[in-house]
């Protein structure tokens, strides 16, 4: 369904992104790994035509994103890792506006909006402004307008920010059966314990490139580690975060300069 | 529930029911709309929902105070002027009440007070969404990745900017139009409300595509980054300058006369008297002093000077300010596209990606350091462009 071929995307002659290629087919949860600067990112970006890469394509039904973009865009659902909203509206308003700018016909975005407010625990905040809510209702509101319009692919950033233990477990059972509907997942997290959960299968990308592209379990077994996370930090780990530990703590007890 | 978000999720457009069905619906839902209007109307909630214009997020009240308050002085002036023309101190009863106009500059400072309010008060609005004018990261991460063109985008935030600014316009200066015909008794109706309603929408467009301009080439010229930095300052600068002006207005009526007689330069390089002169021009056809001429003359260059910078430099801006949103913090180094190929070239020959050094250490070294190369090249070369 969605495809990556060859992505490269630099800034300032700095690259940032080198020959990113994966594919995420229908039905499948795929998990998107990498620490901090390593090119999500920027690969999110071009994905979601924010950003143009310097060569290589994104091809979604073996269609190239960038022949029409505006297609493509009806197709997907994206929750970005900051909680971008629009303060003074309700919850409800910015489904609405959300709904309607998408071509949902009015009474439609109405059952929806509302339902979806409803089973996402909002119902009694559908009318207060955003800007009253807490960070975890700001997420849900986020996934009720990704998830408002049926789409074929979607994009999690970081869902599971600020959201409840019970909210989390509830995000987890939708995505598998949104899995199961034959919808496309491209899930970028930090939790790796919850990747290795929900995902079939994880790509891992540090520095630019794509490190990994395989099943947790199938990762776990050949590197002969116990859990994905020894398995990250095996691959993009540079530093001896124990050893820093211990540094951050020395400067942390430093009395005189 | 995971059977409720399936029948949620696969529900589609529903069917059309029969009228006894849809009225035990309830009320009537709004009517669809186009894509563009709704983003017009997007832009313009907006305009007056942020934390300046509607601290209390109470926007529909804040947005009629401020139309009262922008509205209504226009009025007022105009109302306080008809005991000026009508006096009725000596007025004996059985006596013709003595209708003599006041002196002509005296005239000249009324007509002056509405196009000089005119450019203030649009100026201040003008000021006050600076920020909305060009799209923030939530315009970006919201809007852009809905199915809607970019093309669109941009027409939208252009026909809601247009839209404000029309609205203020009108509502700064329609009032005072209904009560000075019968206030200043004109000899000729048609010139004087011709002469006052030309100059006064032309200073109060001057003033908003000004600011919008000079906004839209700083942006172009130092990049979001750099922009905010003298965007505070220059909009305290110019509420202080435009407010200057308004409250100024009683000492500066009183030397009107002398500034205008002697073609003194404060005159010509005061964009207000410019379009005084379009006032009195129209108002006075060719019996008009040879200074209106020229002031008027002035005037109109500089609204459509002001009008065709406007134009290019804004969606050059808009496309700037948008770039560097997606781009973040990546942007910062790219101040101008002056030097972008200069940047490349560094990057291609001397620089060097920061993890293709040995160790993370020097590789962080490395980083900083190709980093303070670049930006320091940046800074000379976007200099000599500039200079």
């Amino acid at each position: 369904m969605l495809e990556l071929q060859h992505l490269y995307r630099s800034y300032r002659g700095i690259p940032a992104i080198e020959d990113v290629s994966f594919q995420v087919a229908p039905g499948e949860i795929v998990g998107f790994l990498g620490p901090n600067g390593a090119g999500k990112s920027t690969t999110v970006k071009i994905i979601t035509g924010l950003l143009r890469a310097n060569d290589g394509r994104v091809l979604f039904e073996g269609q190239d994103i960038a022949k029409d973009m505006v297609a493509f865009r009806a197709s997907f659902g994206y929750v970005p890792e900051e909680a971008h909203l629009y303060n003074y509206m309700s919850g409800l308003e910015y489904l609405q506006l959300v709904g309607r700018l998408r071509g949902l016909g009015e009474a439609l975005i109405e059952v929806k909006a509302t339902r979806m407010l409803k089973l996402l625990n909002l119902d009694s905040w559908q009318h207060s402004p955003i800007s009253a809510y807490s960070k975890g209702m700001r997420q849900r509101v986020l996934i009720a307008a990704a998830l408002l319009h049926n789409p074929k692919l979607l994009i999690f950033d970081e869902p599971l920010s600020g959201l409840d233990v019970v909210s989390g477990r509830l995000f987890k059972d939708l995505l598998e059966l949104l899995a199961a509907q034959g919808k496309a997942v491209l899930y970028i997290s930090h939790v790796l314990e919850v990747v290795e959960q929900v995902c079939n299968r994880v790509i891992v990308i540090a520095k630019g490139r794509v490190l990994a592209d395989a099943r947790p379990t199938d990762l776990t077994k050949l590197m002969s580690l116990p859990n994905l996370d020894r398995v990250f930090a095996q691959l993009v780990e540079q530093q001896d975060t124990r050893a820093l530990a211990h540094r951050i703590a020395e400067v942390m007890q430093t009395a005189h300069a | 529930m995971k059977g409720e978000f399936q029948r949620l999720l696969m529900m589609s457009e529903p069917e059309i029911l029969a009228l006894n069905a849809q009225a035990a619906l309830g009320p009537v839902l709004a009517p669809e709309r186009s894509q563009l209007s709704l983003l017009v109307r997007h832009f313009l909630e907006r305009f007056f929902n942020h934390e300046t214009a509607s601290p209390d997020g109470d926007a529909k009240g804040r947005l009629i105070l401020i139309a009262v308050a922008t509205g209504i002085p226009g009025l007022i002036v105009a109302l306080y002027l008809w005991p000026v023309y009508h006096p009725f101190i000596g007025w004996l009863p059985g006596r013709a009440l003595n209708a003599d106009p006041p002196p002509n500059w005296l005239q000249v400072n009324h007509h002056f007070f509405f196009v000089l309010y005119s450019f203030v008060a649009m100026g201040i609005v003008t000021v006050f969404e600076w920020d909305l004018f060009f799209p923030d990261l939530l315009d970006v991460f919201v809007l852009a990745t809905l199915p809607i063109r970019d093309r669109k985008l941009f027409l939208a935030r252009v026909a809601a900017i247009a839209t404000f600014i029309v609205g203020f316009l009108l509502d700064a200066n329609f009032l005072a139009p209904l009560v000075l015909p019968a206030s200043f008794d004109p000899p000729n109706l048609p010139r004087l409300l011709a002469g006052h309603i030309v100059a006064v929408l032309a200073s109060g467009l001057f003033s908003a595509a000004f600011i919008l301009a000079l906004q839209g080439v700083l942006l172009s010229v130092l990049g979001e980054r750099f922009f905010r930095r003298p965007s505070l300052i220059l909009q305290g600068l110019s509420i202080t300058v435009l407010l200057m002006l308004l409250l100024l207005f009683p000492a500066l009526s009183g030397a009107v006369p002398m500034l205008l007689q002697s073609r003194n330069p404060f005159v010509l390089y005061c964009p207000p008297f410019w379009f005084l002169g379009i006032y009195q021009r129209v108002l006075e056809g060719p019996a008009a002093l040879p200074i209106y001429g020229r002031l008027a003359e002035t005037g109109c260059a500089a609204l459509l000077i002001t009008n065709a910078a406007a134009a290019p430099v804004y969606p050059l801006a808009y496309v700037r300010r948008v770039g560097q949103l997606v781009l973040g913090p990546c942007a910062h180094g790219t101040r101008n596209w002056a030097v972008r190929p200069l940047d490349a070239l560094l990057h291609a020959t001397v620089l060097r990606p920061p993890w293709a050094a040995p160790s993370s250490t020097s590789s962080i070294k490395h980083c900083c350091v190709s980093r303070a190369i670049a930006s320091t090249w940046s800074s000379i070369a976007e200099s000599a462009f500039l200079l």
